[in-house]
């Protein structure tokens, strides 16, 4: 009779820690991860400013390592006026060719972007101008617009995949007087 | 310390239960969800998507070609923005419609595209290729031919469609 009782205090222990495992074994994988609350839209955004702040960081010091590590590995830049440039070494080698005789003013403007998973699609516009490294003189200005495709890596942050962009005035025509507007 | 509490004999009982139990776990577990990459479809919608999206840049042309300017604007969203080189950018369909028409009355183009990437991202779809533009003036200036690379990003309308929220091209030179 004692051995009985023993037995069905163990059953019911088991049985308890079976309902107990249960619950714990079906309910937790479904249940949502316990992640901190993010607005994903406020972090895409800060990431983008982020990309965009060290972009106009690197051009403007003419750190062609700096511009080149925006990009992925196998990122492709078409830009105005430009072949395609494939990958981050070439696009590094351009960036340098670049900068060698110009400082490089550049400003960046964002009218529209896009998050969809791991990719963004961002759209603007830019103003450059570039000054002789010997006088300081004004050699060029350019405006114009840019779409740029960007993933996100391991880290979260965004890197440039494609970009693309082209002019708003064939050269010659000053880019900020657009005198037939008003 | 239950072994000692628990004669031999019964102990296939307890075997036997924690079998049973072992078995109602798993049978009572739902089955984890499979990965979306999984899904026997996605295959399949996918190659519809780019199908799609290949016959919205066949129809594309021919309307370029033929001078339809309401053809070339058929897949344009109606808050669409069009980036030409060395053109301001045109925002909404209606004024790239118009914008279309008037290099229609000057000129006939030709335009033949090659896509050389796509890429789907839920509503989004982002298209990249080069293009060869042959535009012969009316007014009997010579014609002229150059190449260049385009982008566009793409949005899925709710009716399922895929339509052009932007689209940029340039020349090489």
């Amino acid at each position: 009779m004692g051995d009985r009782g023993t037995l069905r205090r163990i059953s019911a222990t088991l049985v308890l820690s079976a309902v107990l495992v249960l619950a714990a074994g079906c309910a937790a994988p479904p249940v949502e991860e316990p992640t901190p609350e993010v607005d994903p839209v406020a972090e895409n955004e800060a990431a983008l400013n982020e990309l965009l702040a060290k972009y106009l960081q690197a051009v403007n010091r003419g750190d062609a390592d700096g511009l080149a590590v925006l990009y992925t590995e196998d990122a492709v830049r078409i830009n105005a006026n430009s072949r395609p440039i494939e990958g981050r070494d070439a696009i590094r080698l351009f960036a340098a060719a670049d900068y060698a005789d110009n400082d490089w003013d550049i400003q960046l403007h964002v009218d529209e972007s896009d998050y969809s998973g791991n990719m963004a699609f961002v759209r603007g516009t830019y103003a450059i101008t570039l000054s002789s490294k010997e006088d300081g003189s004004v050699v060029y200005q350019e405006a114009g617009k840019w779409m740029d495709l960007m993933r996100r890596g391991e880290d979260g942050s965004w890197l440039i995949a494609r970009e693309m962009s082209n002019r708003d005035h064939p050269p010659g025509e000053a880019p900020e007087a657009p005198a037939e507007e008003g | 310390m239950m072994e000692s509490a628990t004669p031999m004999r019964e102990r296939p009982v307890l075997t036997l239960l924690a079998v049973l139990l072992a078995g109602l776990f798993l049978a009572a577990c739902p089955p984890v969800e499979e990965e979306p990459a999984e899904d026997p479809n996605a295959v399949e919608r996918s190659i519809g998507d780019e199908s799609a999206l290949n016959a919205l840049i066949a129809d594309y042309m021919v309307a370029m070609n033929s001078g339809d300017a309401d053809g070339v604007v058929a897949s344009y969203a109606a808050d669409a923005v069009r980036m030409p080189p060395d053109a301001l950018p045109i925002s909404g369909r209606e004024s790239i419609r118009q914008n279309i028409a008037q290099a229609f009355e000057t000129a006939d183009l030709n335009v033949q595209m090659q896509v050389i990437e796509t890429e789907f991202s839920g509503e989004l779809a982002y298209v990249r290729g080069t293009f060869l533009l042959t535009v012969t003036p009316k007014d009997g200036s010579p014609t002229t031919e150059s190449e260049g690379n385009w982008m566009r990003l793409m949005r899925r309308a709710p009716d399922g469609r895929w339509l052009v929220a932007y689209s940029l091209w340039n020349f090489p030179s």
